[in-house]
Formats: structure tokens, C-alpha cells, sequence
């Protein structure tokens, strides 16, 4: 039986989530709204008149046509009133992230943002690079206050030298700990040549590199105009965003390049295993199209790559699936990741509920906090 | 123990990048001659058990030292799986892309005329 095999003795396990000295967030998400990065924008600014011309409506800010509006819409109880604390037409600042954490059991954590993962959507360069700075300064201000979060700077991948700029100009701040290149929409793909500025600067300043999936945009190319659904988009966006973007960066050559480590967010760990079977297997047989790598890419996965847990969509119930991925992915490679303040919030007691039979405590304080700290050097 | 096994005689060889397939005690050992000489291996893809020595023989794409320009060796002595396309050095067994993966070989060796594989 797969739970079987997987077990660890009991004397290696850890007995529950008490039992851990701490809980290590690596992927919660502050909430900014236009009207914050507003504050955050000069009064002359080409990009605050733009901002203040689409009424503050986010969906005209990050997105083209999208049917979030009728998800947002169906988590109201009619009147405009919220049925869900994820409204992202309200702003939801590091302390109330902090507060949510510490009530969860989450001792720190690296957040992000949440209207600024759709950052690659945005068409106008000049706007997306005020956007990203603008969010940047509303960020550190947000975070004075929190000494128990720190967060990764965003950038805006349609102009890579303005994006290695905003690199030095932040990577000096105590809370800035990483770069957030927004996964969805991002084209040309994050392996292209073009993004080389973006790279050189954060493997300079020693900064890793995450990357969040979102949904409700344009994410996913053409076939997201074909969807009928925001459930039709959202069960998939996700992960083959990620599995898009990770191709071009091994297959260009990004990780034999660069010394960078990357966080992936946003899509779980269940599409990992199968993921790197596929480029191994690929690179094994069409290994002379790929001439920019000198391994294979699971090799380069295991070295550089770390993947958060949220959202985990497994059964309930001891199903061992969840437990067999961290398994076959290697437990060093996986960082607890909550999504807190977000409705799909994957709590700590669930993700340690989970392993608690099938890797060792050793592991499993890795998972939940050792592995983060490391690589975002905290 | 060392195994021998009489796969065929030289008269069935066509020539440099021809090959004989024969079964051995019920497994599948292939012959290739490359460059006047003879190279043993199993007739078996360590991918998904494909039939590895029916498919094409190939040489080799690489890049240049600058990392930019496509340069094709023409020496085929990679053998590809009909299967999936994994390839194999047919001198060595093992993967131009990583060593690790290897498929079994055997020494080549004419006695009197008849290619033996030695194991």
C-alpha cells in the first residue's frame, strides 16, 4: 500500500503541529488596492492620471475582459456586502496579514502582492514600471510596522532594465528578502533573452526569484478567451502557467546561467513530479534542441528550485497522495506556503496533519520553516 | 561467468551502419558496424522497454564553444529508440546527455568469421 510504504518510524515522527519551534510562511499575500499605490505615486505622474481615469477598478488596471467580476459578485450576500474576507476591492495591509498569521499559528512570513501578481497584463511599460514601484514603497511602508513579515519586491517584466533598476533601488531594504516576477501573462516567456537585465540583478543581490500564478486574467494565452467559466479557468491556470514559464527557464538555460534560486507559488506540488519526468524525459530524447543545459533538468530543479504547498486539493481524510509528492519532490524542496489572507488558505495543522506520518520531524520543520528561512536567507 | 553468444557471421553485415538482430536465449542482442568495427547491445530501451536497435542511427548536434551555433557530427553512432527517440552511444551504452542512463553492452568479438557478443 502506497501510506504503508511511505511511513516513517514513529520515533522519527513529530508528534503535532505544537511540536514544531516554529511556522514559516512562504507565501502569504498582502492586498493593495489602486487607491494605495495611488499614494505611492507622484501627483505629477503620467500613471496616476491613467490610474485615476479607470475609475479605480482593478479588472481595468490588470486585466482585459474577465469574468472575476461575476466570482466577486457571487461572494456577496446581494447588498455588496462581503461573504469572503478576500474582496479585493478592500485593502488588507501587512499588520492585518500579521494578525491573521499569528492567529493561524504562523510565526513569519514572506508576502506578495495580490493585484500585482496580474503585473505581465498590464500593456503600457511606463504604467507597469510605476505600478511596480509605486506597490514597492506602499509595501515597505506596510511592513515598518510588521516584524514578523517581510515580502518580495514585484517588478515589471515588460521592461527588464527598469526592472533591474527597481532591483537595486529596494534590494538594500532590510524587508525586501526576494523578487516577485509575475507568473501569469508573462510573455515573451521568462526564459527569453530579453529578461537577462532582470536576472543579472537579482543574482547580484543576492535576491531569489518567486513566481505566483493568479487567474481571472488573460493568463493562460489563447485558450483563456475559450473558457465559459471562471471555474473553467481557475481549475487550470495555475499550474500550466507554471509549467510554461519553468520549461522556458530550464530549457533557455536560465538556472546553468545564473545562480538564482526560485520559489514557485501559487500551483501546489501535485503537477511537480510529473513535471519533471516530462523534462527529463524530453531533454533525454531531444537533448540537442536544448543545448544550453549541461544536466538534466531535474538536476537543476533539485539544486534551485522550491515550490510552496498552497494549494494542496487533496482529499481528506488520510489520503496519501499529498504525502507521496513531498516524497517523490524531495521534502528539502518544499516550503510551507499558506496563501493566508485568501479563501483557499491551506492552515498549518493541515499541511503537518498530512505529513505527519510520512516524513520525519526533521523534515517536517524543514517544510514548515527551515527550507524558507534558508533560502530566503531570514 | 563469461557469457558468449554468436550473433552472426561478417558476411551478414552490409557494410559500415548496417546491423544483425538476433535473439539469444530469449533476449534480443544487436550487432552494429561502425567504422570497421563490430559493437554489441542489447536490443532493449531502458526508457519503456522499446525495441532500441530497430530504430535510426544518428550522429550527433552540439553547439559550438561560443553556446550559439548548431554543428552536426555526422558520425552515427548514436542509435535511436523507434519508440521515443532516447539515444544511445552504441560504442558505450550510455546517454549523450547523461551517463547514467545506459543500456546493457556486450564485447564485440570475430572468431573464424562469426561476430560474438561477450558478457
Amino acid at each position: 500500500m502506497l501510506d504503508n510504504a511511505l511511513q516513517v518510524p514513529e520515533a522519527d515522527r513529530l508528534g503535532s503541529v505544537e511540536d514544531l519551534d516554529r511556522i514559516v510562511d512562504a507565501d502569504a499575500q498582502v492586498q493593495e488596492t489602486p487607491e494605495a499605490l495611488l499614494e505611492h505615486m507622484d501627483d505629477s505622474s503620467g500613471a496616476r492620471r491613467v490610474i485615476s481615469l479607470t475609475e479605480l477598478r482593478h479588472d481595468m488596471i490588470y486585466a482585459g475582459p474577465s469574468s472575476y467580476p461575476l466570482y466577486e459578485y457571487k461572494r456577496t450576500d446581494g447588498d455588496d456586502g462581503p461573504v469572503a474576507e478576500d474582496d479585493v476591492s478592500e485593502t488588507i495591509g501587512a499588520a492585518e496579514v500579521a494578525e491573521r498569521a499569528t492567529e493561524a499559528g504562523i510565526d513569519d512570513g514572506v508576502v506578495n502582492p495580490t493585484l500585482n501578481l496580474g503585473l505581465s497584463e498590464v500593456n503600457n511599460d511606463r504604467f507597469a514600471v510605476a505600478l511596480a514601484s509605486a506597490y514597492n514603497d506602499w509595501l515597505l511602508s506596510q511592513l515598518d510596522d510588521c516584524p514578523n513579515l517581510v515580502g518580495n519586491a514585484v517588478v515589471a517584466p515588460q521592461h527588464p532594465e527598469r526592472a533591474a533598476e527597481e532591483i537595486d533601488r529596494v534590494a538594500d531594504e532590510d524587508d525586501i528578502v526576494g523578487i516577485q516576477l509575475p507568473a501569469s501573462g508573462l510573455m515573451p516567456p521568462p526564459g527569453h533573452r530579453q529578461y537577462e537585465p532582470l536576472y543579472d540583478a537579482a543574482e547580484s543581490n543576492d535576491l531569489p526569484i518567486a513566481m505566483k500564478s493568479t487567474v481571472g486574467n488573460k493568463s493562460f494565452g489563447q485558450q483563456y478567451w475559450w473558457a465559459q467559466s471562471f471555474p473553467e479557468d481557475f481549475v487550470y491556470q495555475h499550474g500550466f502557467v507554471q509549467m510554461r514559464n519553468l520549461t522556458s527557464i530550464l530549457f533557455e538555460g536560465i538556472p546553468e546561467q545564473y545562480d538564482i534560486d526560485f520559489v514557485i507559488q501559487g500551483a501546489g506540488i501535485g503537477f511537480v513530479p510529473f513535471f519533471t519526468h516530462r523534462l527529463d524525459d524530453h531533454y533525454l530524447e531531444l537533448g540537442y534542441e536544448i543545448p544550453a543545459l549541461s544536466q538534466l533538468p531535474s538536476a537543476y530543479l533539485s539544486e534551485s528550485f522550491y515550490w510552496t504547498t498552497n494549494p494542496m486539493n487533496q482529499p481528506a481524510g488520510g489520503d496519501p497522495q499529498f504525502a507521496a509528492m513531498v516524497n517523490m519532490i524531495g521534502p528539502e524542496n518544499v516550503l510551507f506556503g499558506s496563501d493566508l489572507p485568501h479563501g483557499v488558505t491551506d492552515l498549518p495543522e493541515t499541511v503537518v496533519d498530512r505529513l505527519a506520518d510520512t516524513v520525519t520531524a526533521g523534515e517536517l520543520a524543514a517544510v514548515m520553516a527551515e527550507n524558507t528561512e534558508r533560502v530566503y536567507g531570514l | 561467468m563469461t557469457e558468449r553468444y554468436a550473433i552472426a557471421d561478417v558476411d551478414e553485415f552490409d557494410g559500415d551502419g548496417s546491423r544483425v538482430i538476433s535473439e539469444v536465449e530469449g533476449q534480443e542482442i544487436a550487432v552494429f558496424r561502425h567504422e570497421g568495427e563490430y559493437y554489441a547491445l542489447a536490443n532493449f530501451c531502458i526508457h519503456q522497454a522499446g525495441p532500441l536497435c530497430e530504430g535510426a542511427l544518428s550522429g550527433s548536434i552540439s553547439t559550438d564553444e561560443d553556446g550559439w551555433d548548431w554543428v552536426y557530427d555526422d558520425e552515427e553512432r548514436y542509435i535511436v529508440c523507434p519508440w521515443h527517440g532516447w539515444m544511445f552511444d552504441i560504442e558505450t551504452g550510455r546517454s549523450p546527455k547523461d551517463e547514467r542512463y545506459a543500456v546493457p553492452t556486450y564485447d564485440a568479438v570475430v572468431e573464424n568469421g562469426t561476430v560474438y557478443a561477450v558478457r
